[in-house]
């Protein structure tokens, strides 16, 4: 039944379909945001938005300090809930397990914004550099122009720490479905019914139980704050910038 | 860099191994989790169009560690980078900077044609001129000193020719250029670099670096170096350290006075008291011989000393000598100093935060040493040297100058085999040396050396620098003050030699335009053909004939063309398909290591100092009473237990952890812990330290929007223990004070940091280089700016811009190294007063010429040097003279 | 590296809130307007406000709904909810509901003025049952959002159609009031109305307090963003000036006959147009805080 307005079934554990999904493994995570240039550069993805971060919280106090990764895209989930409330199916899942965007029906409403759990989803601003799709809700596609042809993803393939591991689940062979059969993996907010398909291995608390939790340091804060400012003085949406 | 070798042997040796590991290899089944089914680079597809992207081999130089990359490029645009494949060291990874690089291309305030200063120096009145009118001003320049020279047949005069180089990646060819002028006066950046480290080691083993074998190691000893970030060499460092870590489960502990990321990621992080690593060093050697930890074998066959002498040495550096020194807790220094020698193979990995320091040279050596007596010198995951390739320059190949220059080599600093740049601007003002033409490439001192205001006043001061030329493609702080703007071409677009030492496999590789220079510019290495062309547009003064290149990859092909090996497998031809040779094999899809066509890994060759002689070249040689074999009056090897080594490249062949050359000029030649003067600030001060982040380079890059989004500002860090005892809450406005003057910044709270330190990075806070980095993108184009980012104009949300260091950081000299001691300044923070605004920095001048009187009391020949070395068996009142060489 | 936080923008702002108080409103005044049609005697009062209140309802709705094309991204693509229609999307049956509504409207004048009762009435029946799914559909918009625990009640459907009751209540008396049309029998069942729906409101309003101050630390992070950043909205002018002001008002009058001034018309306006300010004031905070609790997950 989970099926219903997807326009292709969860194709998680179902034979003789794939499932696209991703491991990300924190113990090999150095924080070097090679991925979020990468993303940024093959989308030309403007300032402001981003398809993929990697957060940083340091924990402990001195000489205990340690510093936290957790990098954060789209989990494509299997049960994606932004796909369902679309009005028009400009965002719809591929039977492969990509969530995607067709762009040219994209109206705007942000009604998938507000449905995605994990800020996975942007509006496009008006103006960017290279590339003329602007004003529309886009998001992570888990690289399914690269993928369908054979390579991983650009934040894959560029992941220092090789932390970023990519394959399909149902391949009992693949080196995902090993792992996610192997190891402890976990993945965000699960409750949520999203059933989402990247994992995390060894995640610390501190990154995926954020349900509120506003920037502590001035540094932070003052960032957000700008950011805000820039988007006319609001945390909500006010109009494409 | 290094370490040059014979390919084809290495080649050869690299296949034979691999074949021969097989078996082994297959045991040691890797837990690694990175086998994926699709392949993990090479090719890219356009996410609009779909279409196949066009792939360009090329080298990175986001910052200077040289990962090889191939660009994509799109309808004559390039889009996006990548790793490449084929590099044995970079193994397809890019890192943040390396993947923003293509940025530097479309810069919005990139130069796009020569420019000559129309109004004052620095008022920013530029007039467009053609190449052909700029290398006609500047050729005309370089003559008029060339025919006083030689009117007044003073060869000397050559050096009034100044090149002062940040970056020079240009293969010997700005080397050719100004020796084929006749001048040696070559200024680098090496002294605010890490030159003290390279002082460190070239004495002790040769060359100036290490290469861990972090994949293969079991414990690693971090002192001071950023490797998950910066350090030489970052991204291939990076990789193998996750390897070895997650891979190999071996264990990292870091020294470090604040968190980095890699003290973050780290098992364990100690901060010490900064500048005191060399005490905690040898305290841990102190452990480790006391305990009889150490490699009795290699001491004894691989070193200049005995046990004995070393036991006798390091008998005051107990544990709790280092602990008073460092804050480091004894039990925490014994422990790891157990772990250290007992697990094998360890090393250690240290880079600017030990050395540079006053006296910084003796600390890397402290350092280096644990390596050495606990024989982890060139094991399969141990300390190894590092492995470079080298080409052949085009011939005829000018010499050097006749006349040494005192500013590219200041005689007070006769160890420092890497100079003392910082220095040059206070020898200019004291008259000490004299520049007609000041050339700068790729080097941007207003911005990045110590008390940066000197440079500023030097650079805009007629007298002292009557015309001066910058090649640089954005208008740097330094860049803004010259007379005539030459512009480069951008790392995209233009042709370099490379090779460096950035893991196991050696190897070459280029950098060629991937798509023809923007708008007509012109790459440098054209620009000193023009110039050379023009200064002896006939051959008569002999220059010509080194610069008679039919075009620039001509030069090229005379570089790679006939290196055996390469040349049958295409030569130039090859490095431009490829972009690198050799090709070892493939990144294997299942653990990221390189394999072969059967899948094994390609192993990588260990104990290059035990390579055996081959007989035929022992013909003619003698071996001397000390172990040397000699030939023809040069030192070739060293024979121990009867077998003919060719060892390490000093004097004696072995590791010297004796340094006679330190000794003659009054220095201790063993490795010592000296106490800094900043050791003894008083209890209300702090002390100044900077830092590089991961995702920027030095002071190039706060103009690309990808990295400038994730770091923009760098506030202060200080401990929250501190700042409450200085009323200071995260967030405040605080002023920062050397005795040069002071900075108003922010203060960051952060509990990673010792309390005793305020660090601030060093990647923001322009007030030039462009637009965005000076958060102007909202004013139009200048004439001369390529312009057009909508990106940048309207979608830049942060709204700091940070504010810079340098100017009140001040100018202090490691008498060995002769590096700049960076993390060294002694500083008051206190709350803002009243007035102070965030931003405001006022400094002195005068203040920091005072600086350079006191730092050459340190150097070889001052009064505190001699104090602080009572200990050093040497003639004090008979010390060498100095005298001027010529180095550069 | 200090604490990297990714931005996010909260999707929906000020314009939708503005859209879903006006459209339950004018859904509302029509219902009342259509009432004599489709309910005969019981809404007979109402009669003279037939005209005036379907044009009344005509107006904001050709008011509102460039203003929610407006507040699309890409306004010109309007139609493609229609196009490519989707059943598990609110929204899309919101904006074909939206037409019909107004068309129903249109018909329902159509009827009066061409004097056709059949037409008449068949319009008002079918325009208020889509005047009723106006608030029932914007409650969904955000009820669909699983993921958003303070939206994911299924009573917000019903909050939203009593708040709409009550805004939509104190239009019809404002206007009749303005007109001098607002007669005792009037008054009495738009005091009717605005009593049951604070009423409702009141009890549902209780249950999202309950939900947040002992759910989940999703809903909590919600009740903590309404308590840091709208205390005054949510409490003051939601709940008493929204809620309390206006039952004490009408419900005044059956505890104690001091309250009997809740009878008189200008009163019972009051009580609407307060109920109306907290009607808005609710869906301010719901739809603003109900975004804040994931802002910067
Ligand atoms: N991302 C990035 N990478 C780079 C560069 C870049 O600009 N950006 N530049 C390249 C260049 S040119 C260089 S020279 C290298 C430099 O690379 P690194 O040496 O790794 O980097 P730094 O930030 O200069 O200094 C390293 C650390 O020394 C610490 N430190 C300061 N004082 C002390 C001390 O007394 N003891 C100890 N143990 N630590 C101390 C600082 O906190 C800092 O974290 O990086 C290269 N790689
Ligand atoms: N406080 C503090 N300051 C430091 C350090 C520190 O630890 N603390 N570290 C120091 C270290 S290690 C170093 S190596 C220095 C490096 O400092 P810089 O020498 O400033 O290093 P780069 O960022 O490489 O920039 C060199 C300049 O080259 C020019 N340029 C950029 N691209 C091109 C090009 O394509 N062609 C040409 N011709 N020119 C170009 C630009 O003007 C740029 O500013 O900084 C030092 N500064
Ligand atoms: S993470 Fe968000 S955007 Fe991505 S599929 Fe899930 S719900 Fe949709
Ligand atoms: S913004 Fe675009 S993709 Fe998102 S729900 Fe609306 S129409 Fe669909
Ligand atoms: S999968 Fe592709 S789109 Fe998604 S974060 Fe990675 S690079 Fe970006
Ligand atoms: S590229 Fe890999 S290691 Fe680097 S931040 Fe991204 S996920 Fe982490
Ligand atoms: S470390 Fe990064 S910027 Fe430096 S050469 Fe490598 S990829 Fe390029
Ligand atoms: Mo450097």
């Amino acid at each position: 039944m989970s099926s219903i307005g997807l326009q292709a079934e969860p194709s998680y554990g179902v034979p003789g379909k794939k499932r696209w999904a991703m491991v990300i493994d924190l113990r090999r995570c150095i924080g070097c945001m090679a991925c979020v240039a990468a993303c940024k550069a093959e989308y030309d993805v403007p300032l402001g938005v981003w398809r993929t971060t990697v957060r940083v919280k340091d924990t402990g106090s001195f000489p205990n300090t340690r510093r936290n990764f957790m990098p954060r895209l789209c989990n494509h989930c299997d049960n994606p809930p932004c796909v369902r409330n679309c009005p028009t199916a400009a965002t719809y899942k591929h039977e492969d397990g990509f969530v995607l965007q067709r762009y040219e029906r994209c109206i705007g409403c942000r009604t998938c914004i507000a449905a995605c759990p994990y800020n996975a989803r942007f509006m496009l601003p008006r103006n960017r550099t290279r590339v003329g799709i602007n004003s529309v809700v886009d998001k992570c596609t888990f690289c399914e122009h690269r993928v369908s042809q054979g390579l991983v993803p650009a934040c894959v393939q560029t992941c220092i720490g090789r932390s970023r591991i990519f394959g399909d689940i149902n391949d009992p062979n693949s080196e995902v479905a090993k792992i996610v059969a192997t190891q402890k993996t976990t993945t965000l907010k699960p409750e949520k019914g999203t059933k989402p398909q990247v994992y995390y291995i060894k995640p610390d608390r501190v990154g995926t139980e954020q349900v509120l939790s506003a920037p502590e340091s001035y540094a932070a804060r003052s960032d957000a704050e700008a950011f805000y400012r820039h988007n006319n003085g609001s945390r909500f949406f006010g109009g494409t910038l | 860099m290094g370490h040059i070798k014979n390919i084809q042997t290495n080649r050869r040796g690299f296949l034979k191994l691999g074949a021969s590991a097989t078996a082994a290899g297959a045991a040691l089944a890797s837990t690694r989790l990175v086998a994926m089914e699709y392949d993990l680079g090479g090719a890219d597809f356009s996410a609009v169009t779909g279409e196949k992207r066009t792939a360009v081999p090329y080298t990175c130089m986001a910052c200077n560690i040289e990962d090889g990359g191939i660009a994509m490029v799109e309808n004559g645009r390039i889009v996006k980078l990548e790793g490449n494949m084929d590099h044995p060291n970079t193994r397809g990874k890019l890192c943040a900077k390396g993947n923003s690089g293509f940025l530097h291309v479309y810069d919005p305030d990139r130069i796009m044609s020569p420019l000559l200063r129309t109004g004052k120096r620095g008022e920013g009145k530029w007039k467009r001129i053609s190449y052909d009118e700029a290398t006609s001003l500047l050729a005309e320049k370089l003559r008029a000193v060339i025919d006083r020279s030689r009117e007044a047949n003073d060869p000397s005069i050559l050096n009034e020719m100044v090149v002062k180089w940040g970056r020079n990646r240009t293969g010997g060819g700005l080397d050719r250029f100004m020796h084929a002028l006749g001048s040696n006066a070559l200024i680098n950046h090496t002294n605010i670099c890490e030159s003290s480290k390279k002082v460190g080691l070239e004495p002790s083993w040769g060359p100036d670096i290490e290469s861990c074998d972090w994949a293969n190691t079991k414990y690693i000893l971090n002192f001071g170096s950023n490797v998950l970030e910066s350090a030489y060499f970052m991204n291939p460092n990076a990789q193998r350290l996750v390897d070895g870590v997650v891979g190999n489960n071996a264990k990292i502990v870091s020294f470090d006075v604040r968190l980095s990321n890699t003290a973050g990621y780290s098992h364990e992080w100690f901060a010490p008291y900064p500048g005191t690593d060399s005490a905690i060093a040898l305290a841990m050697a102190h452990v480790i011989m006391t305990e009889g930890l150490h490699d009795r074998d290699f001491i004894r066959d691989w070193t200049n000393v005995t046990e004995a002498q070393l036991l006798t040495h390091l008998a005051p550096y107990t544990p709790e000598f280092a602990e008073e020194e460092s804050g480091v807790p004894a039990k925490d220094i014994r422990r790891i100093a157990r772990e250290f020698a007992t697990t094998k193979p360890a090393t250690t990995f240290s880079y600017r935060g030990p050395c540079k320091h006053l006296w910084g040279a003796y600390q890397e050596a402290a350092i280096h040493m644990l390596n050495v007596i606990t024989g982890n010198i060139e094991k399969k995951g141990g300390y190894c040297l590092p492995r470079g390739m080298g080409w052949p320059q085009p011939s005829p190949n000018p010499p050097k100058g006749a006349a040494p220059s005192v500013i590219a080599a200041p005689p007070l600093y006769p160890l420092a085999s890497h100079h003392v740049s910082t220095n040059a601007p206070y020898m200019i003002m004291r008259g000490e040396a004299k520049v007609s033409v000041w050339m700068s490439y790729y080097d941007n001192p207003v911005y990045s050396y110590p008390s940066s205001h000197v440079w500023d006043a030097f650079l805009r001061d007629e007298s002292l620098a009557p015309f001066t030329v910058s090649f640089s493609c954005y208008m740097s702080e330094s860049t803004e003050l010259v007379d005539l703007i030459i512009p480069d071409v951008t790392y995209l677009e233009r042709h370099d030699p490379e090779s460096m030492p950035s893991g196991l496999y050696p190897c070459l590789s280029i950098r060629q335009p991937v798509i023809k220079p923007l708008g007509g510019t012109q790459e440098f290495r054209q620009t000193m053909i023009d110039v050379i062309h023009k200064v002896d547009p006939d051959g008569a003064l002999g220059i010509r004939k080194y610069f008679e290149f039919e075009s620039v990859e001509d030069w090229m092909r005379q570089h790679f063309d006939n290196i055996p090996g390469l040349k049958e497998e295409g030569g130039w031809d090859h490095m431009k398909k490829v972009g690198v040779w050799p090709v070892y094999g493939k990144v294997s899809k299942d653990d990221g290591k390189l394999v072969d066509d059967n899948g094994d890994e390609i192993v990588a060759e260990y104990g290059l100092h035990t390579a055996e002689i081959p007989a035929s070249a022992m013909a003619g040689a003698v071996v001397e009473p000390d172990g040397r074999i000699t030939k023809d009056g040069a030192t070739i090897g060293v024979q121990i237990n009867g077998k003919n080594h060719t060892g390490f490249g000093t004097p004696s062949r072995k590791i010297e952890i004796y340094k006679e050359s330190f000794r003659t000029y009054g220095f201790n030649p063993l490795p010592v812990y000296k106490r800094l003067p900043s050791r003894d600030k008083k209890p209300a001060e702090m002390i100044l330290t900077t830092f590089k982040v991961n995702v920027h380079t030095q002071s190039r890059t706060a103009s690309l929007k990808y990295l400038a989004e994730i770091y923009h500002k760098n506030p202060a860090w200080i401990s929250p223990a501190r700042a409450k005892a200085l009323g200071i809450a995260d967030g405040d406005l605080v002023r920062i004070t050397s005795s040069l003057g002071y900075m108003v910044t922010r203060a960051h709270l952060t509990e990673g940091i010792h309390p005793e330190v305020v660090a601030i990075s060093t990647a923001c806070g322009h007030s030039g280089y462009g637009r965005l980095a000076t958060l102007k993108h909202k004013d139009a184009d200048a004439e001369w700016a390529l312009g057009g980012d909508p990106d940048i104009t309207n979608n830049v949300w942060w709204d700091d811009k940070g504010v810079h260091p340098n100017p009140i950081i001040r100018l202090s000299i490691d008498p060995i190294g002769g590096s700049q001691a960076w993390f060294d300044t002694v500083v008051t923070v206190t709350p803002a007063q009243p007035g102070d605004t965030y931003g405001d920095t006022n400094v002195s001048v005068e203040e920091s010429m005072k600086d350079y009187e006191e730092t050459l009391r340190y150097a070889y020949t001052g009064d505190l040097h001699r104090a602080a070395h009572q200990e050093v068996d040497v003639d004090w009142n008979n010390l060498p003279h100095p005298a001027a060489s010529d180095g550069h | 590296m200090f604490e990297y936080l990714p931005m996010h923008i909260a999707p929906w702002g000020i314009e939708i809130v503005i859209y879903f108080f006006l459209i339950g409103m004018a859904s509302m005044v029509f219902a009342v307007a259509a009432g004599p049609a489709t309910f005969g005697a019981i809404a007979a009062p109402f009669k003279d406000f037939e005209v005036t209140g379907s044009i009344v309802a005509l107006v904001m709705l050709a008011a509102v709904v460039p203003l929610l094309i407006l507040d699309l991204s890409q306004p010109y693509r309007f139609l493609n909810p229609i196009l490519y229609f989707r059943w598990t999307s609110p929204l899309s049956w919101g904006s074909l509901f939206l037409p019909l509504f107004g068309l129903a409207i249109l018909g329902f004048l159509y009827g009066i003025y061409r004097e056709q009762p059949t037409v008449q009435r068949y319009s008002a029946i079918l325009g208020t049952l889509l005047a009723l799914s106006m608030p029932i559909y914007t409650g969904l918009d955000l009820m669909v959002n699983q993921t958003r625990e303070l939206w994911a009640n299924p009573t917000i459907p019903a909050l939203f159609v009593s708040l709409s009751i009550t805004s939509g209540a104190a239009l019809v008396a404002l206007v009749q009031l303005v007109r001098g049309r607002l007669t005792q029998e009037a008054t009495r069942k738009i005091r009717f109305m605005i009593a049951f729906s604070t009423f409702v409101s009141f009890w549902i309003f209780l249950g999202l307090l309950m939900t947040m101050l002992y759910g989940s630390a999703e809903l909590q992070g919600a009740l903590g963003a309404i308590n840091s950043d709208y205390a005054l909205e949510f409490y003051g002018l939601g709940l008493v000036v929204g809620i309390l002001v206006p039952m004490v008002l009408v419900f005044g009058p059956m505890i104690h006959p001091v309250m009997n001034f809740g009878r008189k018309p200008a009163v019972v306006t009051l009580a609407g147009i307060c109920g109306a300010i907290g009607a808005y004031m609710l869906r301010d905070v719901l739809i603003h805080a109900g975004q804040l609790a994931q802002l910067y997950y």
